[in-house]
């Protein structure tokens, strides 16, 4: 205990060092959560870990045709190399994944080996720049530097917004391409809008986190999302926020193991997953099937009121590290709540009151932020009670 | 063709070669849809019907001829069962909505302001009302062959084209998904195009067939009657009583 005890003290302590790689995964665990239910639903689930290391070796090349560790091209050439090699690698596969599978699966594995094995090989000839490979790989990088971050941030609000605004015209083309195509929907533009979201995506992530966690950020929350949403824009959102707490919990959880940024947030990835997803076992395993219902209910709810506080505690936690603890504790904490909504009255009373412990726990310094995003939570737990008594009263799923 | 009958011509080939790679797989084809018909397309397995229906769907080009959808006619496409994955997310209504996602107007954030009563309204011509807020991987095939057919008509098509509707259901719910085509051709003047396997339906409700087999090079179209008397086809379809009992004298065709 007093292990974890200090190795949160020391992530707290160095917030200053650390906050700006806590932010960038936050972001690209939302891009990449976001696009990982396209990538799951497509069952292109491969094309992630191919993509990483197409994007990887992106980067070996752009250093190894000259470009420096310092100055302006240090941020800039590695990833226009990962860009580069990531986009060619998306549009590929985003033409072969409409072949039959064995096509599509042997491209995929083709550019997973050129791009690991290309990785490695032209890494082995910059001894000097090993650290800087390994870190590509496999995110044991700590802190992102400035110049990362604010490339994150733009990339990954360019994402979301193209994505925001036009998700039907994309699930459209991804789901029923032949359909698209009868509906005059600019099937190739699309296809290709969607090819330079992932390598941008990809290749800010490279550059920030590494190929492991990209990968896991990327699948992981995905799969839960969709067992859990019961309409595609809500999938999206619950990746997304799933995502973001892999990345936050997972960079906090490595300091508590000691243990790289990376595999803390892959590992976070899937134990927030497996536990939704026993959750949800759970859930249907209980006579009738009202109790999966609310469940998924309670757990859109959670979603929606999850979403919502991480978004206005953002804005307030600029230089507040203490705000994205508690919105982090909160947030997930609110999710298990949600979860235990659909397991019955009693069950939820528990999960408020291990909230509560939790709370108290986790409790900042700053009273006044601490009030407000207390009043938010509980405004969102207020909407799933009341969602969880009425389903349980006998009143049906939302209308449409 | 009188100018009546090209007013009511909704789509028309001429001398079409379709295949892959400028490699024809079936001769030219000519024959045109008019509204009030319903056109079954029929054929072997591999036998070059989907690709005749992508050229025709303006999917895949010609590789050679003319294939023309008449000026401002709206396409309507139920697509395989296979062709849709089922882990998406969606419900009935949303699946139905996706329909009414057109051109460069799917790029933008908002559906049209009336997207729900559209969508509930084609629910309701496929006879599917009552699952509009249901889950769409949770029907039943029979169940979402009528969600597929409302997606089709939420766009209010002139020309519906199905591409083996009725290849998982049951004798009742393909019965069923005849009676709704047939109703939508008497009340809504449109033409429609099935391709399918099950042919007892087929040349029962059917008014014109077009028969193709790309391994011996056959095409023939025209009004039912015509194309179950051409040889090739009789001979292909010997063993099969005439389910229609229309075909004069050969009862066995």
């Amino acid at each position: 205990m007093s292990e974890v005890t200090s190795g949160l003290q020391s992530f707290f302590e160095g917030w200053e060092l650390y906050s700006d790689g806590v932010l960038a995964g936050v972001v690209l665990g939302v891009v990449l959560g976001f696009l990982g239910v396209y990538i799951v639903l497509r069952r292109l689930v491969f094309m992630s870990a191919a993509l990483s290391q197409a994007s990887s070796l992106g980067v070996v090349v752009a250093l190894t045709l000259g470009a420096t560790l310092s100055g302006e091209r240090e941020v800039t050439a590695p990833v226009i190399g990962a860009l580069l090699f990531g986009f060619g690698a998306a549009l590929w596969v985003s033409r072969a994944s409409r072949r039959p599978s064995v096509q599509r699966d042997g491209l995929l594995g083709a550019i997973y080996l050129v791009g690991a094995s290309g990785t490695l090989l032209l890494g082995s000839r910059m001894a000097h720049e090993m650290h800087e490979i390994e870190a590509l790989l496999h995110g044991v990088g700590v802190a992102v530097m400035p110049e990362d971050l604010e490339l994150v941030l733009w990339i990954g609000s360019m994402v979301l917004v193209v994505h925001a605004l036009g998700w039907r015209a994309v699930a459209a083309v991804a789901f029923d391409p032949i359909g698209a195509a009868v509906r005059r929907i600019p099937v190739t533009f699309v296809d290709l809008v969607m090819a330079l979201s992932l390598a941008a995506a990809f290749a800010a992530g490279i550059r920030a986190l590494g190929a492991l966690p990209v990968f896991a950020l990327s699948v992981v929350p995905a799969i839960a999302a969709i067992r859990f949403a019961l309409t595609l824009p809500r999938a999206l959102a619950f990746a997304a926020l799933i995502g973001a707490l892999s990345a936050y919990h997972g960079y906090a959880l490595a300091f508590v193991l000691d243990a790289p940024v990376g595999a803390s947030q892959t590992i976070m990835a899937l134990a927030i997953t497996g536990a939704l997803l026993v959750a949800r076992v759970i859930g249907r395993s209980l006579p009738g099937k009202k109790n999966a219902d609310a469940m998924n209910v309670g757990l859109l709810r959670a979603t929606t009121g999850g979403l919502l506080v991480l978004a206005v505690a953002a804005m307030l936690s600029v230089g507040r590290p203490d705000m994205i603890q508690v919105v982090g504790v909160a947030t997930i904490s609110g999710l298990a709540v949600a979860a235990l909504a659909g397991l019955g009255q009693r069950l939820f009373l528990l999960g408020l009151a291990g909230l509560a412990a939790v709370w108290s726990a986790a409790a900042p310094t700053d009273p006044g932020l601490v009030e407000l995003v207390r009043g938010l939570l509980f405004a969102w737990l207020i909407v799933v009670a009341i969602e969880h008594i009425r389903r349980s009263s006998g009143h049906g799923p939302a209308k449409a | 063709m009188s100018t009546t009958d090209q007013s009511r011509t909704l789509y028309t080939a001429e001398g079409l070669s379709v295949g892959w790679e400028n490699r024809a797989i079936l001769p030219p084809i000519d024959f045109a849809v008019s509204r009030g018909q319903l056109w079954g397309l029929i054929g072997r397995n591999g036998s070059g019907k989907s690709t005749l229906l992508k050229t025709l769907l303006g999917v895949t080009r010609p590789v050679g001829g003319a294939s023309r959808l008449g000026h401002g006619v709206r396409l309507g496409f139920v697509a395989q069962r296979s062709d849709w994955e089922l882990a998406v997310p969606a419900r009935c209504v949303d699946v139905v909505a996706g329909g009414l996602d057109v051109g460069w107007g799917a790029l933008l954030p908002f559906r049209r302001r009336d997207w729900l009563g559209a969508a509930l309204t084609a629910l309701s011509e496929a006879d599917a009302e009552k699952l509009a807020v249901q889950q769409f991987s949770d029907l039943s095939e029979g169940q979402k062959q009528r969600v597929w057919l409302a997606r089709a008509l939420v766009e209010n098509p002139d020309l519906l084209v199905l591409d083996e509707p009725t290849s998982a259901l049951d004798a009742e719910a393909e019965v069923m998904v005849f009676d709704v085509l047939a109703r939508w051709l008497r009340e809504r003047d449109v033409g429609v195009l099935v391709a399918s396997h099950h042919l007892g339906l087929l040349f029962e409700r059917a008014t014109h067939l077009l028969y193709v087999d790309g391994d011996d090079g056959v095409v023939v179209a025209g009004t039912r009657e015509e194309v179950l008397r051409h040889p090739t086809v009789a001979q292909r379809y010997l063993r099969a009583p005439d389910p229609t009992g229309k075909l004069g004298g050969d009862a066995h065709v």
